[in-house]
Parts: C-alpha cells; sequence; structure tokens
C-alpha cells in the first residue's frame, strides 16, 4: 500500500463518518431538544458524552481480538472500525448541533423561495447559494469536527490493524528518517485537516447558545413527541444511542472487567504503579491547563479585536491567521511532533533536552487546536453573559457583585470545568509522545499499557485500565463536588437580581 | 476583587505549584544511575529492584513500549549520540545493539561475568554481553494440524497458506529472523521466497502477539513466533504447542543484550549494573517470569529452571550465529521497506 493509497483511505472513511454521522447528529440533536425536562434533558446528555469520552484505548482492547478474527474478511474489519469510530464521534457532532446559530436563511425563507422557484423558476445557482446560507451553514462545523477527529485517529485504526496515514506514517519511520522527511510526509495531511479546520473556526465564532425556549418544553415537547415524526426521532435516537453504549463502551467494558475479575498478582509486582498514576495525572494537568488557559487567553484577544466599538476587522483577521498558523504544528500527528520536537532540541537546545519541557512542548502543540475548537465552542454561548457579568461586576452594589460571581461560575465557571478536563483528558490518554520523550524515571500509567497488550497479560492491563480510568475520575468527582458546593453557597446568598439571569 | 483577579490569583498559584512538583520530577533522575530497558518492564523492574535493594545504587528505568516499536529506545541512543542521558541500555535482541555497537555509541567491558557464556553470546570487543534468550518458533494449532516438522513442511509447500501467519518483518525478532535469512540464503532466495509466501495467501500481521493468537484462536492453523508469546497461549490453555524455527538446521536464539553507553559519568556502578544482569541470578529469575526465557549462564542450576525453558536450554546450543547481522539487517530493511511501504 503506497502513502497516497493510505492517505486516500483515510480521507474516504472520514468523509463516510461525516455522512453518517452527521444524519445521526441531527436525529440525536433533535432528540435532547425534544427533552421533556430538563433532567431527561441531562440524561439524553449524559447518554450522548459515554461513547465520546470512552478511550480508543479501551475500545481497541476490547475489538483487537475480534479484528484479528476478521482477518480473512478485511471488509468487514473495516466496517466495523467505520461503525465504532462514527459511533464514537456522532455525539460530539451533535453537540456542535445544538448551538449552532440560526441560519443567515431560515426554513421560512426557504419556503418562500421554493414557492419563488415554482412560480418563476430559480435558478439551481441561486438555489444552492440559499441551501448554502440555510440548512448547510449550520452543518459544516460538525462535519468538519466529525471529518477532524476521525481523520487524526491513530489507537483504535493501529489495534484494529485498518489502513490509515497514521499507521503508514509510522511504518515510514521504521529505519529512521530525517527531520525534513518527517515533514514532507505530513504535509498532505496537514494541508488536508486546514482545509476543514479554518471553516469550522470560522463557524464557531458566530455560534451561539441554544436555548431552551427555542426547542419544545414541557407541555409543548410532550405533544411534538405525540407526533409521528417525534416518535420516529425518538425511536431512532434511542436505537443508535444504545447501539453507541453497547459497542463503545459496554462490549469493551465487559472485556476489561473480566480480566480485572482474573487478577490482582501482576499488581503486587508492581510497586511504581502508583508513581506512574501520578506521573499521568501530572502530565494531563499541566499540559490540559496551559493549553486551556491558552486558548482562553487567545479566544479574549479575538473577541476584543472584533468588538464593533474599538475592534478592528483587520486586527481580528490577522489574529485568526496567526492561531491557525499556531494550530499547524498539532495536526501532524503525535509521531511526528515528538520526533521534530525531540530532533529539535537535541539539535539546537541541547541543555533543555533532559528536562521535562520537550514533553510538556510536544503534548501542548498536541492538545492546543483542540483546546480552541472547544474553547471556542463554549465562548460563543457566552457571549451575552460576558456583557452582563462586566456590568454586574463593576456595580457599586455589593449584592450585584456576588450575583456577578453566581453568573460567572453559572456560566462559565462550570462551562470552563468541563471544557478543561476534557482537554486534560485527551492528554492523559495520549500515548505516543511519552514514549518518545518522557524522563528516565517519569512513565505516566497511560503509557505502558500497550507493552501489557502485547505480551498478553490482560489481568495486569485490565487492573491499570481500571486505575487509570477510575482515579482521574473519582478526581473530578471530586473537585466538581466541591466546586458545585461552592457554587451553591454562593446562590443562598442575597443578591439584588433573579437567580437565572437569562444566560 | 474581580473575578478575573481571582482567577489570575488561582492561576498563579497552580503554576507555582506545578512548576514545584515539574522541578521534583526533573530532579528525580539526576542522581540516578539510568537505565534504558526494552525488557517488558513488568518482568525487568523486579531485576532493577533487586539490584537497587542489593547495592544501594538508585536506578532511573527508562522503557520502550510496544506503541514505538523500534523508534523507541534505539532511535533514541542514536539521537542521543554525543550527549548521552543513558548509562545501561538493556535490549531485549542483539541486533539493534550490534548496530549501536558498530556505529561506537557503546562503552567496552569485560567482566567476570560475561566470561561466563559461549562466545556467541558476547561481543568481541566487550560492547555488550547476551543473557535471557527467546527463540524463533513454529506455534501451531494442534486441534488443526499436528505439531510436528514435517507437518508444518507439508503445509509450507502447499499452493494456500491463508492458514498460515507471519509479523510484518519490519519490526523486532521478525527483522532479525529474515536479516539472519538475507545473510544465510542471500537476498536473491529470501526475496522469492517471501513472495511466495505472499503470493500463496500467508497473512502478514502486526506483530508476534497477533500471530499468537490467531494461532490460538484457530483463525489460522500455524504461524511465526517467539517462544514468550507462544509461552503466554500454552500458560492461558489454548490448544497450541511450539517447535523451534531451524535454518540449516541451526535454531534462532534472540538474547538480552546488556552493554554500557559511551560517555557514561557513572562507569563503575554501570559495570556493576551489568555484571547484575549477566549473572545466574538473574537469568533464572527470567527464565521463573512469564516470559520464560532460556538462560546461557554457564554456572545455571538446570534443576532451578521451569519445565518449558530447560527444554529450551538444549536449543541454545545449537544457534545460529548472528555475526555481522546488524549489516544484513539494514539491506534487508531496506528491501522490506519497499515491499511494504512502497
Amino acid at each position: 500500500m503506497t502513502y497516497a493509497e493510505a492517505l486516500a483511505a483515510s480521507v474516504v472513511r472520514s468523509v463516510s463518518v461525516v455522512l453518517l454521522g452527521l444524519a445521526a447528529a441531527e436525529v440525536l440533536a433533535e432528540w435532547v431538544r425534544r427533552s421533556p425536562s430538563p433532567g431527561a434533558r441531562r440524561m439524553r446528555l449524559a447518554c450522548l458524552a459515554l461513547p465520546f469520552l470512552t478511550p480508543n484505548l479501551v475500545v481497541g482492547f476490547g475489538y483487537r481480538g475480534v479484528s484479528l478474527t476478521l482477518l480473512n474478511q478485511p471488509l468487514w474489519n473495516e466496517l466495523l472500525y467505520f461503525a465504532l469510530v462514527s459511533f464514537e464521534l456522532a455525539p460530539a457532532a451533535a453537540w456542535l448541533l445544538l448551538f449552532a446559530s440560526p441560519p443567515a436563511v431560515s426554513a421560512e425563507g426557504l419556503a418562500c423561495a421554493r414557492l419563488v422557484r415554482c412560480e418563476r423558476g430559480l435558478g439551481w445557482r441561486h438555489w444552492l447559494d440559499l441551501w448554502r446560507r440555510g440548512p448547510a451553514s449550520q452543518r459544516f462545523a460538525p462535519a468538519a469536527l466529525l471529518f477532524l477527529l476521525s481523520f487524526q485517529e491513530p489507537e483504535l485504526a493501529s489495534l484494529m490493524q485498518v489502513r490509515s496515514w497514521t499507521e503508514r506514517v509510522f511504518t515510514d519511520h521504521t529505519r529512521g528518517l530525517p527531520a525534513v522527511e518527517t515533514i514532507r510526509l505530513v504535509l498532505w495531511p496537514v494541508l488536508i485537516q486546514l482545509a476543514w479546520l479554518w471553516p469550522l473556526l470560522r463557524q464557531l465564532r458566530s455560534a451561539r447558545a441554544w436555548n431552551l425556549s427555542e426547542g419544545a418544553r414541557g407541555a409543548a415537547a410532550m405533544a411534538c413527541i405525540r407526533t409521528l415524526r417525534g416518535r420516529t426521532v425518538s425511536i431512532l435516537a434511542m436505537f443508535w444511542t444504545s447501539l453507541s453504549i453497547a459497542f463503545v463502551l459496554i462490549a469493551p467494558g465487559v472485556h476489561l472487567v473480566r480480566s480485572i475479575w482474573h487478577s490482582g498478582r501482576t499488581i503486587a509486582l508492581q510497586p511504581m504503579w502508583i508513581r506512574e498514576l501520578g506521573d499521568g495525572l501530572l502530565l494531563a494537568v499541566t499540559c490540559g491547563g496551559l493549553a486551556w488557559c491558552g486558548a482562553a487567553l487567545a479566544a479574549a484577544q479575538w473577541s476584543a479585536a472584533r468588538r464593533p466599538v474599538g475592534g478592528s476587522g483587520m486586527r481580528s483577521e490577522g489574529l485568526s491567521l496567526l492561531l491557525i498558523m499556531s494550530m499547524i504544528p498539532g495536526l501532524m500527528g503525535s509521531l511526528a511532533i515528538g520526533l521534530l520536537t525531540s530532533a529539535t532540541f537535541q539539535t539546537l537546545l541541547p541543555g533543555l533536552a533532559y528536562t521535562p519541557l520537550p514533553l510538556v512542548l510536544a503534548e501542548l502543540i498536541w492538545v492546543w487546536p483542540r483546546a480552541v475548537v472547544v474553547q471556542r465552542a463554549l465562548q460563543s454561548r457566552q457571549r451575552i453573559a460576558r456583557r452582563m457579568l462586566a456590568l454586574l461586576e463593576t456595580s457599586p452594589l455589593k449584592q450585584q457583585q456576588v450575583s456577578a460571581i453566581r453568573l460567572w461560575w453559572r456560566v462559565f465557571g462550570q462551562a470552563g470545568a468541563g471544557g478543561l478536563l476534557l482537554v486534560a483528558w485527551w492528554t492523559y490518554l495520549e500515548l505516543m509522545l511519552p514514549t518518545l520523550l518522557s524522563l528516565p524515571g517519569f512513565q505516566p500509567a497511560p503509557m505502558l499499557l500497550y507493552n501489557h497488550l502485547h505480551y498478553g497479560q490482560l489481568a495486569a492491563l485490565g487492573v491499570k485500565l481500571a486505575l487509570i480510568l477510575a482515579i482521574p475520575a473519582i478526581l473530578a468527582a471530586v473537585v466538581g463536588l466541591g466546586l458545585r458546593a461552592v457554587g451553591r453557597t454562593l446562590a443562598r446568598q442575597p443578591a439584588g437580581i433573579p437567580r437565572n439571569p437569562g444566560e | 476583587m474581580r473575578i478575573s483577579h481571582l482567577l489570575a490569583v488561582a492561576a498563579t498559584l497552580s503554576a507555582i505549584a506545578l512548576t514545584a512538583i515539574w522541578w521534583g520530577v526533573d530532579q528525580r533522575g539526576r542522581d540516578d544511575l539510568v537505565v534504558y530497558c526494552a525488557h517488558d518492564l513488568i518482568y525487568a523492574e523486579s531485576v532493577i529492584n533487586d539490584f537497587r535493594d542489593k547495592t544501594g545504587i538508585s536506578v532511573a528505568v527508562l522503557g520502550d513500549t510496544e506503541a514505538a516499536k523500534s523508534l523507541g529506545l534505539v532511535e533514541r541512543l542514536m539521537r542521543e549520540r554525543g550527549n548521552p542521558h543513558c548509562d545501561v541500555f538493556w535490549n531485549n535482541e542483539p541486533l539493534a545493539t550490534l548496530t549501536l555497537a558498530r556505529e561506537g555509541l557503546l562503552q567496552p567491558y569485560q567482566g567476570p561475568e560475561a566470561a561466563e557464556r559461549p562466545a556467541e553470546f558476547r561481543g568481541a570487543d566487550g560492547a555488550w554481553a547476551g543473557f535471557g534468550v527467546r527463540f524463533r518458533v513454529w506455534i501451531v494449532n494442534t486441534d488443526a494440524m499436528p505439531a510436528t516438522e514435517a507437518a508444518i513442511d507439508e503445509r509450507l509447500a502447499a499452493d494456500d497458506l491463508s492458514k498460515l501467519a507471519v509479523a510484518e518483518p519490519l519490526y523486532g525478532t521478525t527483522l532479525t529472523h529474515y536479516s539472519l535469512l538475507w545473510n544465510l540464503w542471500g537476498p536473491e532466495r529470501l526475496q522469492e521466497w517471501h513472495r511466495s509466501l505472499k503470493s500463496r495467501g500467508c497473512h502478514f500481521v502486526k506483530g508476534n502477539g497477533a500471530v499468537k493468537d490467531l494461532v490460538a484462536s484457530g483463525v489460522c492453523d500455524f504461524g511465526l513466533t517467539d517462544t514468550d508469546d507462544a509461552l503466554v497461549a500454552l500458560d492461558a490453555g489454548a490448544p497450541v504447542a511450539m517447535l523451534p524455527v531451524r535454518v540449516d538446521g541451526r535454531t534462532i536464539a534472540i538474547a538480552n543484550t546488556a552493554s554500557i553507553v559511551r560517555g557514561t559519568k557513572r562507569l563503575s556502578d554501570a559495570e556493576r549494573l551489568v555484571d547484575h544482569l549477566l549473572s545466574a541470578e538473574t537469568e533464572i529469575r527470567l527464565a521463573n517470569s512469564g516470559s520464560g526465557q532460556a538462560p546461557v549462564h554457564f554456572g545455571v542450576d538446570a534443576s532451578r529452571l521451569p519445565e518449558n525453558v530447560a527444554m529450551m536450554q538444549e536449543w541454545t546450543t545449537q544457534g545460529a550465529s548472528l555475526a555481522g547481522l546488524d549489516q544484513a539487517r539494514d539491506a534487508c530493511l531496506a528491501w522490506l521497506q519497499k515491499e511494504f511501504a512502497p
């Protein structure tokens, strides 16, 4: 298989994921919008989040054996991989659809155009333009996200032995390659991703909050659900969600639990595992935190440049370009990032080569595009509240200042904590960069999992995986509960404005 | 105080705390003996801990992972040429060690333990010494075919090889296997053999572990793998058996190697660790570990070896010579890369 063929296979697969994932996301988003109550909405969102947040190593671990049995049916193996990736990513697209900005051409506008077409005969170009500014405009960001995440996916592809450019780049490096060759190899994948990334960021810039009142609520929602369309959406969404959870979470989870059941001895053989776990968490918190803060600062700069008063269009465009350029290295894939960072430090900064800096920097480069996209998506929901917050903060009334804190927590704090956790979670589970760049004595736990797979130490892998996944989740839950308690304390204080200031 | 100020204070405090922790991490290995270890850490750690307990020398280990395959420690040692960070390199196969020795990256050391093994398991100049040997083996699903050399030869001569699995020979011990064939048979014969396997439907998969799984699960009837992988299947009770691969009557023995990196600032401690790795005690520990590696030390008491490993000891004396194989490896890999990644 040539490099061009591997690249083409990845592109075709990602485009297929876009088509299926987008169709599924439409149904899932509508299902969430039609939730009969806030509690039901939270439950539905949680169901969508589960497959998206399941680490690919767990999924790969669960399906590696199945994939091997499909050795003589590569098409089935490819289909299985395609289905798993679609199940994992469709919820992310649904999430974007939920707060996509309203199209410039509304459904009513399109209906009018259709009437006009019947009467006067609209040309296909005009019709295409209406479609581009209408329904297509809301779907581009989710489609781009689906493409980018499926195109970058390396671990599941490697464990399930499907053709992909990430696997092929690895093979090309078996004899070692000079840095220039590495850059040449990853140039096309970077360009392909850029073609999707640029419009994605532009789209997210204009997105806004999804307001519950725009969806069906309460009695109206129940009426909607009772319609044929509502019932069909519910059935389809529940079918997709059940399949996603069964394939992505339950099947690999059962495999995992079965392994844990038969283990215990191996942990005693490895007294270092607590330190390894701590190393993994330290790396994730540092790089996730830095990337998140950096993305927040970049977003704030961009917002300032776009303000109607005092902002400048040229400065805004310049900052956009700068932001896109800063994301290019992160699109090269973790293998190329690791090798190039190592070569750079060994040749240009040998004094810093044996410090944690190369690893932290490489992780930052890798996670930066994701942090920017997540930050941008969240920021778009906060524009109106930001103005309100500025007014409350500068108020001379103490009560209004307290309300500012409460508003900040409800709109910015909760979303920011969620975004930060997501970015840290991605960093935590990245395997290649610590393998290439970590220091002696610094071994993040997730990095060692491949060895257990290789030696068939399923019990040890199961125990480690369980610990690796459970401990950050428990820590996050404890931190979340603490923050929630603080938020509730603030909410109990008397304030001069209503509790829900229309975020 | 404004929220942005509160956030700035929180961020500053977090940054200070994280910087302090990272400083601690940075200092962690500064005074330690640094070991790059390609052998699976789950088994290697007990050997290193034993050394720590006996000598009081603190050791920082950097392990390799299957995720990085050949791009891990060997490439890293190459990149660190002239600015070495590693003191001792524990490799799990000899070919890359031979390449490092040829490149002048290893420091010769003729310790007392190195002499306690056959000449084919130590470098002539003392740049490396071997211990804990794995073998290339045929793994056979006994439900599908008899585990005999005659049965394997018969199947290999057939037109259909869709029930045979071999790891892609771009990495690890399969690359060593191919390099040996390149040396013994010559490039033309090896290439013809490889293309013949391919044209008759042989499956080239990612890694020896995958070969083992395919044969153990019955998807394939037989395959080429290593003893450590085959032993995992045997331990799990899979219907498999293993037979040594023989090339011109010789087995393919793949030893771990211990070597000192040139430029180390802790030569004396590095020598003590190499002696520890090459000792009979370490060999027995590795033989009894899950990876079941055969000892080559003259002083090993055979009664302390598990049954499977005792059987392998006989194969050790029949091993083909790996001398000069590093150059064959380079040429072979260049060809293989064109085959698998044109």
